[in-house]
C-alpha cells in the first residue's frame, strides 16, 4: 500500500554499525557493546564521569549503556560546533558543550554524595530511580548549576534516546523501517 | 586579523546568505544579467551530505556564534535557525500555505500590530509564479479558506493511515480538513524526482523532492552565472560619506581575512536576527544607532510562531512514520482571528499527521518526557506503532519591545557584537495557542484516542526585526525590501513581515523575494 519495499534498505536484525577507534598501531572496527566490554579508552570523560553518565543514561534509556552512549557523548564532546551532533547545540546552551556535560556531571556527584553517601555508580536500582524522580521533579538539594537539574536528565535523557532509538537498529527494534536515502556511516 | 584591498572587481549585486530568500533573489537577478556574489556564513552542503538520521541532521542547524536570549519566551534560535548553503531552508518541512488577505490589515482591521505596505493582491501574482516555478502539491478546491491565487501544479500528497485517523476526529466536531500543501513532489516535477514519503525531510531532502535552494534557485542563479562563496561572514555594509549609498560589504573569510566587495546593490538576506545585527554593527559617526536605523525602528517588532503538538495513542496501527514531516492534512477553520473565546486573538492552522522519528526533540521519546526506565521503553514499544500526532501554528502579534540588539559586552572571534533577542509572546497569543491546544486534544479523543496529551508551548519560525512599511519613520524599509534610507540597500526574508500570520513564512519570503527582484531589475538602484 504505502511504500515498495524493494526501493528502501531494511536492515537485518541485529546489524549495528562499527566503531573505529586506533589502539596503538591498529585500527579497530567493533561495535559499541564491544568497545565498552573492552573498555577502549576516552578521550574526553575520565571513568567516573564514563560510569555515572552509563549509570544515569541506562537508567533513563534502558540499553544506552550497551549502546555505547558514552562513547557517543564522548566523541561528540570532540567536534567542533558546527559538526557536533549532540541535541544540545540547539537547546540554547553555550559552547563549549563538554562544560555543560562535566559541570553536570559534578554536580550531580556532589548531590550524590550528600544524599547517599556514595558516588552514582555505587547507588542501588531504586536509589539511581529516586535521583532521577529528584532530578526530573527538581528537587535534588544542592545542584549547584546554573541550568537546573531537570534540564540536564531531560538531555541526557535525548542523548540515550539518540543511541538507544535513532539508530538503523533502534528502529528496527521498535519494528519500523528505517527508510534511508543515505544511511548513516556510523553506528549512530 | 590581515586586511585585504578587495581584490574582485565591482559587481552589480553582493547578496549575504544563501537561504530561501537569498537564492530567489540570486536567481533572478543572474538571469537578468547582473553579476551576483553570494556570501554564506557556513560550511558548503552537496545533497549528498544530506544523511537521513535525526542525529546527522543536525549538523544543518546554525552552530554560529552564539544569540544572547532574555524575556519570557525564547525564539529558540538554534533550533529555528540553519546555517551553511541554502540556511534554514535545507531542512524545513516545507508546508506552504498563503498568508490571508487579512494578515496585511491587522491594524487596520483590529487596532493592534501592524498593516503591511502592500496587499495580498500585489503579492498573488508572484505566489502563483513560485508555485509553478518550485511545484506545490495541493488540492486548491478543497482548501475553502484559501485566498484567490492558480490552483497548484500537482495533485496531494497522499493521505497514510495516520492522517485518516485524526481527520476523523476533526470530522466529528464538524471542523474541515484538505490536503496540506507542500513544496514537495508528488509526482516528477521539471526533472526533479517525486517525494518517496519517509519523512526525512528534516535531515534534509537529498532527492530533490523537496523544493530547498539546493533543488531549485540556487542551482539556477549558478547556472545564469551568480557565484556561491561559502565561510564568508559578512562583519559589515560599507557606506559612502553620507551613509545614503552602500558601497558593498565587509566579510571575513576562515583564514581570517577580511575583505571587502563593492557592489552596486547590496542584499541582505542572512536571517532576521543576523540581519538587524549587521546592521548595527555597520554603524558610523554619521549612523550612531545602526545603518539604515533613522527610524528607531531597527531590531523591533521580532515575531515567532507558538505553537503546540498534540499527541494519541490509537488502538490501531497509525503507520506515522510515513510520510512527509511537515503533514499530510491542513486545517484552517481556526483562522478568523477575532472568532476566539476569552481575550484569545489572531490566526492559527494545524498541520495533520507529521511523519515522526523516534529520538529527537520532536520525536516520540520526547512526546513524552516524564517516562523513563521500563516504562518508557512499554510506551517506546506501543507509540511506535500507535502514535499520532499534529501541530499548530499561531499568530504571534508584533510587539515593539520584543526586539533585537547587540551586546555591548560579548563578542564573537571577529571583534562583532554578538546578537541580544529579547522576546516573550503576547497574552492574547498564549491564549490563543491555550484555545488551539484544546482544541487539538478534543479532536483526538473525538477521533478515538485511548491517551491523548499536548507538548508545552514552543516558538516556531522567527519573523520580523526589519519591517516593511509606509513610514520611513516608522519602518526599516519599503514593500520592495529597500531600506528607506539606503536604496541600494536591501533586505530580504522573513525579517521584512510586519506580521506573522497564522501560517508558516517560506513560501511568503518566496513571494516577496521574487517581487522584489522583479521590481528591483526595472528600478536598479545603482
Ligand atoms: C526544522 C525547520 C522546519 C521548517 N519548516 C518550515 C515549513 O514547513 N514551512 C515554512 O514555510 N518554513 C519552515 N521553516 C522555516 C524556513 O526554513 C525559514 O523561514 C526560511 O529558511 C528563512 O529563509 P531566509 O532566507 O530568511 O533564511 P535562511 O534560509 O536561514 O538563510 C539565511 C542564510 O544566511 C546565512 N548568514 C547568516 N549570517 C550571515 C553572515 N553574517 N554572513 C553571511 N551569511 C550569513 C545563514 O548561514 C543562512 O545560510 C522551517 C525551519 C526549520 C528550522
Ligand atoms: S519525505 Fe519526501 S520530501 Fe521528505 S525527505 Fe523523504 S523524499 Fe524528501
Amino acid at each position: 500500500m504505502m511504500t515498495n519495499p524493494s526501493r528502501r534498505r531494511f536492515i537485518a536484525a541485529g546489524g549495528v554499525g562499527l566503531l573505529s577507534f586506533v589502539v596503538g598501531d591498529s585500527c579497530l572496527r567493533i561495535s559499541p557493546a564491544e568497545a565498552r566490554y573492552k573498555k577502549l579508552p576516552l578521550g574526553n570523560l575520565n571513568a567516573t564521569q564514563a560510569s555515572a553518565l552509563e549509570r544515569l543514561g541506562d537508567a533513563l534509556v534502558p540499553g544506552a549503556a550497551d549502546s555505547g552512549l558514552v562513547y557517543f557523548l564522548d566523541q561528540q564532546l570532540s567536534t567542533s560546533t558546527e559538526d557536533c551532533m549532540l541535541m544540545i547545540r540547539y537547546l540554547g546552551v553555550a559552547p563549549p558543550y563538554k562544560d555543560f556535560y562535566i559541570q553536570s556531571l559534578a554536580a550531580l556527584e556532589t548531590a550524590c554524595l550528600r544524599r547517599y553517601q556514595k558516588d552514582s555508580a555505587q547507588l542501588s536500582a531504586s536509589q539511581v530511580a529516586q535521583l532521577i524522580d529528584a532530578l526530573l521533579s527538581g528537587s535534588l538539594l544542592d545542584w549547584q548549576q546554573s541550568l537546573p537539574a531537570a534540564f540536564f536528565a531531560f538531555v541526557l535523557r535525548s542523548d540515550a534516546s539518540d543511541v538507544v532509538y535513532g539508530t538503523e537498529a533502534g528502529f528496527d527494534r521498535l519494528g519500523i523501517p528505517y527508510m534511508a536515502h543515505i544511511p548513516p556511516p556510523a553506528p549512530w | 586579523m590581515v586586511l585585504l584591498a578587495d581584490a574582485g572587481q565591482a559587481l552589480d549585486v553582493v547578496i549575504v546568505g544563501s537561504g530561501a530568500a537569498a537564492s530567489v533573489m540570486a536567481a533572478l537577478l543572474a538571469e537578468a544579467g547582473k553579476s551576483v556574489l553570494l556570501l554564506e556564513t557556513g560550511a558548503e552542503r552537496q545533497s549528498a551530505n544530506m544523511i537521513s538520521s535525526q542525529i546527522w541532521g543536525r549538523r544543518m542547524k546554525w552552530g554560529g556564534e552564539p544569540v544572547l536570549d532574555a524575556g519570557r519566551h525564547s525564539v529558540a534560535y538554534n533550533f529555528n535557525m540553519g546555517r551553511g548553503t541554502g540556511g534554514s531552508a535545507m531542512h524545513q518541512y516545507a508546508v506552504w500555505p498563503r498568508l490571508h488577505p487579512a494578515d496585511f490589515t491587522l491594524a487596520s482591521d483590529h487596532g493592534v500590530g501592524l498593516d503591511w505596505p502592500l496587499a495580498y493582491d500585489d503579492l498573488r501574482l508572484h505566489y502563483d509564479r513560485v508555485q509553478q516555478e518550485v511545484g506545490i502539491s495541493g488540492d486548491a478546491a478543497a482548501e475553502h479558506w484559501r485566498p484567490e491565487g492558480a490552483p497548484y501544479p500537482m495533485g496531494p500528497v497522499p493521505t497514510f493511515p495516520q492522517g485518516r485517523i485524526i481527520a476523523r476526529g476533526f470530522e466529528r466536531l464538524n471542523l474541515s480538513t484538505s490536503p496540506l500543501p507542500l513544496a514537495i513532489n508528488s509526482r516528477v516535477y521539471q526533472g526533479r524526482a517525486a517525494c518517496l514519503w519517509d519523512g526525512w525531510c528534516d535531515a534534509g531532502c537529498p532527492i530533490g523532492a523537496l523544493a530547498n535552494p539546493l533543488a531549485v534557485y540556487l542551482p539556477r542563479a549558478q547556472q545564469a552565472g551568480a557565484v556561491l562563496r561559502h565561510n564568508a561572514t559578512v562583519t559589515r555594509v560599507l557606506t559612502d560619506r553620507t551613509d545614503r549609498r552602500a558601497l558593498g560589504v565587509e566579510y571575513v573569510q576562515a583564514n581570517g581575512e577580511v575583505r571587502h566587495q563593492s557592489a552596486d546593490l547590496v542584499v541582505l538576506a542572512a536571517n532576521p536576527i543576523q540581519n538587524p545585527r549587521i546592521l548595527f554593527a555597520s554603524g558610523t559617526r554619521r549612523s550612531p544607532t545602526g545603518l539604515a536605523n533613522s527610524s528607531g525602528k531597527l531590531g523591533n517588532y521580532l515575531m515567532s510562531h507558538p505553537t503546540v503538538s498534540t499527541f494519541g495513542l490509537f488502538v490501531e496501527e497509525t503507520y506515522s512514520y510515513y510520510g512527509p514531516k511537515g503533514g499530510q492534512l491542513l486545517c484552517q477553520d481556526g483562522y478568523q482571528k477575532d472568532q476566539h473565546q476569552g481575550h484569545a486573538f489572531g490566526s492559527y492552522q494545524w498541520m495533520i499527521a507529521q511523519a515522526l522519528k523516534p529520538n529527537d526533540l520532536l520525536g516520540i521519546a520526547n512526546s513524552r518526557p516524564e517516562l523513563y526506565g521500563t516504562k518508557l521503553t512499554e510506551f517506546m514499544a506501543r507509540a511506535a506503532q500507535h502514535i499520532a500526532t499534529m501541530a499548530t501554528v499561531c499568530e504571534g502579534l508584533p510587539m515593539q519591545e520584543n526586539r533585537v540588539g547587540i551586546s555591548a559586552k560579548s563578542k564573537d572571534k571577529y571583534g562583532m557584537p554578538l546578537a541580544e533577542v529579547t522576546h516573550s509572546f503576547a497574552p492574547s497569543s498564549l491564549a490563543l495557542v491555550e484555545e488551539a491546544r484544546q482544541e487539538g486534544e478534543a479532536v483526538f479523543r473525538a477521533a478515538g484516542a485511548t491517551e491523548v496529551w499536548s507538548s508545552g508551548v514552543n516558538a516556531m519560525h522567527i519573523m520580523g526585526g526589519t519591517v516593511m512599511g509606509t513610514s520611513p519613520d516608522a519602518s526599516v524599509t519599503n514593500s520592495y525590501g529597500q531600506t528607506h534610507d539606503i536604496p541600494n540597500l536591501v533586505i530580504a526574508g522573513a525579517g521584512l513581515f510586519p506580521t506573522s500570520g497564522g501560517v508558516n513564512p517560506t513560501f511568503t519570503i518566496h513571494a516577496l523575494a521574487r517581487r522584489a527582484a522583479t521590481y528591483l531589475l526595472d528600478h536598479w538602484p545603482g
